[in-house]
């Protein structure tokens, strides 16, 4: 018999099968990368942890280079910059909880009362909500802090943040509102839910448990992660605007606005790297002196404004990755897997 | 490495080889899933006469339809079909529409004569299954399917569809697409559609189940197929639209002469348009013979499958004064396709078995062999009554054992 | 013998029930506009009485309304015109929370037994969740003073009650077979304990074994436990099982109403009766054969909305073989006892119902 060896699948009868272990692998994978991303995460704002920190703190070099006493160097005042890097992280942090809370609160209660009510009120709603999507958030937030200063509080006290950061929240909300309400809208029509109201139960008890536990969690948890990463963004451009908070608070947006002459691009990176290859091969490590060496006008090169952006996105990797177990986990739930 | 060989059973009496149009022989086809192989076929033997109606009698999970797509080289999933031949006898020329499975398949049995490595090269056999059918599919084998509003295309129009089955005998002077379509319009007549125009210009969404139904009998007997497989036709649809479909089915089988397999979990429908009929259960024949045997009250020997299934049809049919003493029902499910019971694969729900096991006196006429309805499979044998039946209770010795080994 | 209808007895009753249903296939604005005057009539004036511990049968083709009739009853749907008696009690004017208190008592078997379960809940959290909403809904303070174990040993008893296995308790609904989903959703109707059970086609997409256990099933809820049935299906097979009066619909209006035993195709009424149970006789096993009718295959015409007369006169062969009388054209007949030999309690719609040459099919 002339069989084609190339190409041949072969099953082995019995035995476990490899997809159940695969999975299995994999969520012990996430669950530590969990721990790890929490523990770093609630390690960040006790000061303590990394060996106390004074981000005020002068030290006695400017500018100085990467070490072991400064991981990340010194800035133009002195200051140690990974200290500033983790007290920014506390406000970043707490400013964008705040928004999430926010904005999963509002956007779960309308969105639940768009879809279930029906009558008028719902259809100025949804038009505010469509309304409110056509503008882009900052310049909604920047609109609303012109209000605010004139009807409210005087200018730049530190509150301004916790409100436009609450504001934010509100802003982004309607998108979360509009697509629990198509799972809603979907989910009304469905036989379970007809036959939980058969059987009795009361209007909340389907919402709470039938409707939000079932499909809308997926929603709400993607959602929830996708405006943390967006809000400590919006937190840090907005300190950077001078619209948050001020010495002696620390934060991203006023590193940044240190930075600012020494602000590059990603071109600038990428030359730097070249750089770096040629003084490899020139047998030389100090790049301050290749940088003074070629002249090009670039003497304050620091690496360092590239390092909040990779954390932000391997949090943000981290919390997506989160998002998808619970969607498998949901989707094996309903059988469709 | 050795074949396995199972049991063959006999051709029908009276029966010469050429008045077969298909035969298939010891097929195996297995899925395998995350949770274990499913043995969705596990050895049959079928054959099907030439000009007449096969009825396959089985419940959700007997893998008959798993069948029916082995047959047509639709079993696409891994390992599918891993052995067997089928054999279609087709204007006097035999091809064994399995012939992939020497270059591509592979399987090993273990010390105790079980299946214990199958390999099988996917790509190739695809490829040489295209090969294969690539002139069977519409022209000599056709398929009516389930739920036929989803099987149509939701794209096209009927008319769109059927235009490129159907052929009839209108006269070759026209052009090509005009001559296709009044194909069309005959043959909706000839499944009784009245309002064939409007018809033409629908979307399968816009038609009944009994209308999207009539179309694919059109769209499988257009291209005038020496087998027809209807699986599950007229399931879900209404009873009075399921008589018009079948009493359809009929005239037209006459009228053209088509052999057809159909497959359906309705005794009452395959004993309307079965000539023969085959009763599956778990993946392998249990018995099969004539209909009018079959279905017959008074005749006694019959598997004890298809006399508990013929029991609880007559009586939620038949005298409603009978509700008093409950119907008799077969006890507990249809088994686990990727675990069935060891030996005969019915002897826990099996009535005969359970009264034998629990009096223990009773040694009677047919019990000789009920001790190895769990350990042993029943090989399916002809015998006096039956022309074929996989039971321990009926099992005769033949007379040449070794005649088929 | 046929069943005299005792009005003591009466557990439900409806008169007058009309359900219409918008439809507008122009997609145009003057359609939108003029949608109230194109509605369909799922439900035309239909008036039944069901009696307590009586099973009645509501047989006929699918899309002639029988499913939304249920619904209606238990106001899953809100019917357009009609009034709704239960107890006694006229459904369409119980407040909210009276209304739900109403439902612990009137309970509904689903057709689709996959979609009436929340896949994401496992069979036990389905189960608890129907107890603790009968316990609660049968105080008079809705409250809850059930405890954990209290529910538990009422799962068990209910598990036993429909012959499941309790390692099924923990697992999803997909894990299950149709007919371990059919019976989890019969379990959880019997956790708030009904008095009146809604059957919508259960025993479809069952196997053949699988049906005769649920049969069984709803046959000792209805002798032993004396539970009403109203029993939707269009398999007349196990209505005559199972049903002491049977109901005919065709196209929203009820036909024909008959006892078991006048269900037969030599002794009903209706045209329409006829064709059906000569259909169904003839797909099961040895029955009559069936002389196709050549004017009834493919698409009927349906009657438009206001049309006065019949709406089965387009299919009645009845109606042509008479000629075509204008009483059939001109006048819809209304459900009442005829003179016949078979009692007060079978009534037809019909204006030529008795003939004893009638072979209809």
């Amino acid at each position: 018999m002339k069989l084609a060896l190339k190409g041949m699948r072969t099953l082995e009868m019995g035995g476990v099968s490899s997809a159940i272990k695969h999975s299995g692998v994999r969520r012990s994978v996430l669950a530590i990368c969990l721990g790890l991303f929490i523990g770093s995460a609630l390690l960040s704002t006790i000061p303590e942890a990394w060996g106390g920190g004074n981000p005020h703190h002068r030290y006695n070099e400017r500018w100085g280079s990467i070490s072991f006493a400064h991981p990340l160097g010194t800035d133009m005042n002195r200051k140690d910059v990974l200290t500033q890097l983790v007290f920014g992280a506390q406000t970043s942090l707490l400013m964008s909880t705040l928004s999430t809370f926010v904005f999963l609160l509002a956007g779960t209660v309308l969105g639940v009362l768009s879809g279930y009510c029906s009558g008028w009120p719902r259809n100025v709603v949804l038009a505010v909500f469509q309304v409110l999507q056509i503008f882009p958030i900052l310049l909604l937030l920047l609109l609303s802090m012109i209000f605010i200063e004139m009807f409210f509080l005087g200018r730049m006290t530190n509150w301004n943040l916790v409100i436009l950061m609450a504001l934010f929240g509100v802003f982004s909300a309607p998108k979360l509102a509009e697509m629990i309400r198509g799972k809603i809208l979907a989910l009304k029509e469905r036989t379970f839910i007809e036959a939980a109201v058969a059987l009795g139960l009361s209007h909340r008890r389907i919402i709470g448990k039938h409707i939000i536990r079932s499909e809308c969690l997926p929603i709400i948890l993607v959602q929830g992660a996708y405006i943390m990463g967006q809000a400590i963004m919006v937190e840090t451009t907005l300190t950077f605007l001078k619209l948050g908070v001020e010495y002696p608070v620390v934060s991203w947006g006023l590193m940044l606005r240190k930075m600012q002459d020494g602000m590059i691009s990603w071109g600038m990176v990428i030359q730097q790297g070249f750089r770096y290859s040629w003084c490899w091969l020139r047998q030389t490590e100090d790049l301050n002196i290749i940088a003074r060496d070629w002249n090009m006008g670039l003497a304050d090169f620091h690496f360092q404004p590239l390092f909040p952006i990779m954390s932000i996105a391997g949090s943000a990797w981290l919390f997506l990755e989160l998002a998808r177990y619970f969607n498998d986990r949901l989707r094996l739930q309903d059988g469709r897997g | 490495m050795k074949k396995l060989i199972s049991a063959m059973a006999e051709v029908p009496d009276g029966e010469m080889e050429d008045e077969l149009l298909v035969q298939v022989e010891g097929l195996r086809t297995y899925i395998s899933t995350p949770t274990g192989m499913v043995r969705a076929v596990d050895g049959v033997d079928l054959n099907v006469r030439k000009g007449k109606v096969l009825g396959i009698l089985g419940e959700s999970g007997s893998g008959k339809s798993v069948m029916a797509r082995s047959i047509l080289g639709l079993a696409d999933n891994f390992p599918g079909v891993i052995e067997g031949r089928i054999l279609f006898r087709d204007k006097g020329k035999v091809e064994n529409l399995a012939h992939p499975l020497e270059e591509t398949t592979l399987v090993e049995l273990g010390s105790d004569g079980e299946i214990c490595k199958i390999s099988k090269d996917m790509k190739a056999w695809r490829k040489q299954i295209q090969e294969t059918y690539r002139g069977i599919w519409g022209r000599k084998i056709s398929m009516i399917f389930q739920d036929p509003q989803k099987s149509l295309n939701p794209f096209w129009t009927v008319g769109e569809q059927l235009v490129e089955t159907v052929e009839n005998g209108t006269s070759a002077n026209m052009p090509e697409t005009i001559r296709k379509w009044q194909d069309v319009v005959k043959w909706l007549k000839k499944v009784r559609i009245k309002k064939a125009d409007d018809v033409i210009e629908a979307y399968p969404h816009n038609l009944s189940g009994g209308m999207c139904q009539r179309v694919m009998i059109a769209m499988a007997l257009g291209g005038h197929p020496s087998l027809v497989i209807a699986d599950e036709p007229t399931t879900g649809l209404d009873a009075t639209v399921q008589a018009q479909i079948v009493n359809l089915l009929k005239s037209l089988q006459k009228r053209y002469g088509t052999t057809i397999i159909v497959i359906s979990h309705d005794i009452g429908m395959i004993s309307r348009l079965a000539d023969d009929i085959a009763v599956m259960y778990c993946g392998q024949i249990v018995e099969h013979g004539p209909r009018k045997r079959m279905v017959d009250p008074q005749v006694e020997q019959k598997h004890p499958y298809t006399k508990a299934l013929l029991e609880s049809l007559l009586s939620v049919n038949c005298d409603p004064m009978r509700r008093m003493e409950g119907l008799r029902a077969i006890e507990k499910e249809v088994p686990d396709p990727k675990n069935p019971p060891p030996g005969c694969r019915f002897h826990p729900r099996c009535q005969v078995y359970q009264n034998w096991r629990t009096q223990e006196g009773d040694r009677g006429a047919g019990t000789r062999w009920l001790a190895q309805c769990p350990l042993k499979e029943p090989p399916l044998v002809k015998t006096a009554e039956s022309s074929g039946i996989r039971c321990w209770h009926f099992y005769d010795e033949p007379d040449e054992e070794s005649s088929h080994v | 013998m046929s069943e005299a209808i005792h009005h003591d007895r009466v557990l439900v009753r409806v008169e007058g029930l009309v359900k219409r249903f918008p439809k507008f296939e122009k997609r145009t604005v003057t359609a939108f506009l003029n949608r109230k005057k194109h509605m369909v009539s799922v439900l035309n004036r239909v008036n039944l009485t069901i009696q307590k511990g009586e099973a009645l049968g509501l047989i006929g083709e699918s899309g002639c309304g029988k499913t939304t009739f249920g619904r209606c009853i238990l106001r899953l749907t809100d019917s357009t015109e009609g009034r709704i008696y239960f107890e006694g009690r006229d459904l369409l004017t119980l407040k909210p929370g009276e209304m739900r208190r109403m439902r612990k008592k009137m309970q509904m078997i689903f057709q689709d037994p996959y979609a009436a379960l929340n896949p994401q809940m496992k069979v036990r959290e389905i189960l608890s969740e129907a107890v603790q909403v009968g316990t609660r809904l049968g105080q008079p303070n809705e409250q809850d003073n059930s405890r954990a174990c209290d529910v538990a040993s009422k799962l068990l008893d209910l598990i036993a009650s429909v012959n499941l296995q309790k390692d099924k308790l923990d697992q999803y609904p997909s894990e299950l077979s149709g007919g371990e989903r059919r019976r989890v959703g019969i379990a959880r109707i019997l956790a708030v304990e009904p008095t009146f059970i809604v059957a919508d086609e259960p025993l479809a997409s069952l196997d053949a074994s699988i049906r005769s256990q649920i049969l069984n099933l709803l046959v000792d809820l209805k002798t032993e436990h004396g539970q009403t049935f109203l029993y939707i299906s269009h398999d007349i097979g196990a209505v005559r099982h199972i049903c002491d009066r049977v109901a005919v619909m065709y196209l929203g209006n009820i036909v024909e109403i008959a006892s078991r035993q006048d269900v037969r195709p030599e002794r009903c009424l209706h045209p329409y009766t006829a064709r059906l149970l000569g259909a169904s006789a003839y797909l099961s096993v040895g029955g009559p054969p069936l002389e196709p009718d050549p004017e009834d295959d493919g698409e009927v015409e349906v009657p438009e909305e206001g049309d006065p007369g019949c709406s089965y006169r387009f299919r009645c062969s009845r109606f042509k073989s008479l000629g075509k009388p204008n009483l059939c054209a001109e006048e819809k007949p209304k459900l009442e006892t005829p003179p016949t030999p078979y009692g007060d309690t079978h009534r037809v719609a019909c204006h030529y119902p008795n003939d004893e040459n009638f072979s209809e099919i």
